[in-house]
């Protein structure tokens, strides 16, 4: 029991720390694209049509439209501007301007749809750009919840690092980007009371570069700590579709590697014979020698053997190529779905499995 | 007039569905061509040393990924405004008695 609680443990530390990496991606774009502005737009676009009964490109194009018109219209920058941009008094003004018939009546009413709207499609669009982030992460780095899983079962030294020393990092590191991000949000939406000059404040490029950097010391980092269950797909040398293919390509690369290493050891042992050549003494060159074809002879064991194991473990792995091909690309679609969940999920799991575990542990 | 606006509005959506099946049959095409460069010397890149197994996985994790951020987060995942005609004074007179209703959010 207490090795399944450390199995889910250990999981959700992973899925936790993957859940930060991908959070801290997806707040690198959305800085980077501004999304937020191009709901606004969006938004105050529809509610010209509902009012003016126009579309905003033929208000634009439309030669009736005066040009002062058109130039306040192309002076908007929508990256400066806030929820308070939907405003009623601004947006009479602004409508009127447009249209002197604009039906701007209900715009109260209607503005707090609008804003609604303008926050719902905001949020969504960050949930699916998780998702995205998170699917892609995954599917090219080849992050396998299959391989992590069964290697947290089946291995009780990973298991009891993963459940315990690990899940206190990706526990810490999640604290600390939550109070980061309380501190400074740069494109979260503001408080409509808030006066203008504070709204949709955009991070510096500075700042923005110092999030990528840490992302990607964070993601080398994970890569180093989880190595398993990581980028098969990309290590297999010989994914070949037929039996015979990927067979012939080991026995190529079992002989190429053999070659590879006579050489090596070959460059070795003349380094060292060159050196035995600079001795004057006879009895010392003796010895050297000797100690130099002693160390030819455990190289080329070490290499014989480890020949040999990597031989029975490709003889091992009966998986053919095309079952590796599905079983890790399901396995990192699962990652990239459960990873796109959110951070708060897992460290709320994290908290409850700890709390579980402490008494279990205390049991045995 | 109701009647250019419905053509318009079918047009628009023709022309939107058109791109949509020119996009999806560009990444099939993406998907069958791009692990038959397996092996091969592109100049100034290199001989791609990825086989063919390894190409296709990689161009189906990316187009996955890039088809979740245009369903999700790209344009097409919004509602746009019907694109009618609206200059006359008929359709202004039509918005102004009845009020649109707010339409669908974001398309979601």
């Amino acid at each position: 029991m207490l090795s399944l609680i450390e199995t889910i443990t250990g999981f959700a530390a992973i899925m936790l720390m993957l859940s930060l990496l991908v959070k801290t991606l997806t707040s690198v774009m959305k800085n980077y694209l501004d999304y937020y502005s191009d709901n606004l737009k969006h938004e105050v676009k529809r509610l010209v049509l509902e009012t003016t009964g126009k579309t905003w490109d033929s208000i634009l194009n439309s030669k009736d439209t005066p040009e002062q018109v058109k130039t306040i219209v192309m002076d908007i920058h929508w990256e400066r501007l806030g929820d308070e941009f939907l405003n009623q008094e601004y947006l009479t003004w602004f409508l009127q301007q447009l249209d002197k018939n604009a039906l701007v009546s209900d715009l109260g009413t209607r503005l707090k749809i609008h804003i609604a709207n303008v926050s719902y499609t905001f949020q969504m669009r960050m949930k699916n750009l998780a998702l995205a982030v998170g699917l892609g992460l995954c599917l090219l780095c080849n992050i396998n919840a299959f391989t992590i899983w069964r290697s947290l079962y089946t291995d009780q030294q990973l298991r009891a690092t993963f459940a315990d020393h690990y899940a206190d990092k990706a526990t810490q590191f999640a604290e600390d980007q939550a109070k980061g991000t309380s501190q400074t949000n740069p494109a979260k939406p503001v408080d409509p009371a808030k006066p203008a000059e504070q709204s949709n404040p955009k991070p510096t490029k500075d700042q923005l570069d110092a999030q990528l950097k840490e992302f990607r010391q964070n993601m080398q980092g994970f890569l180093t700590d989880v190595s398993f269950g990581v980028g098969r797909i990309w290590r297999e040398e010989c994914l070949r579709f037929k039996d015979e293919d990927k067979r012939a390509c080991q026995k190529e690369m079992r002989e190429e590697t053999a070659k590879k290493q006579q050489e090596a050891r070959g460059v070795r042992n003349s380094e060292r014979m060159a050196e035995v050549e600079k001795l004057q003494d006879a009895e010392a060159k003796k010895q050297e020698t000797q100690k130099a074809i002693d160390a030819w002879n455990a190289e080329e064991k070490a290499d014989a053997e480890a020949a040999v194991l990597k031989l029975a473990q490709e003889k091992r792995g009966t998986q053919s190529a095309p079952g590796i091909l599905i079983y890790e690309f399901l396995g990192s679609l699962l990652t990239g779905i459960l990873v796109s969940i959110g951070a708060p999920y897992w460290h709320d799991i994290l908290q409850a499995l700890s709390s579980l575990r402490s008494p279990a542990k205390a049991k045995t | 007039m109701e009647e250019t606006g419905w053509k318009s509005q079918l047009r628009s959506f023709l022309y939107s569905l058109q791109a949509k099946i020119i996009v999806s049959l560009l990444a099939i095409v993406l998907l069958v061509a791009l692990p038959f460069l397996s092996g091969c010397t592109i100049p100034g890149v290199g001989k791609i040393t990825f086989s063919w197994m390894q190409l296709f996985y990689g161009a189906l994790s990316l187009e996955l990924a890039l088809a979740v951020y245009t369903w999700g987060v790209g344009n097409w995942s919004r509602f746009e405004p019907p694109q009618r005609s609206a200059d006359s004074s008929t359709a202004q007179k039509d918005n102004t008695g009845n009020p649109q209703a707010a339409a669908p959010l974001g398309g979601h």
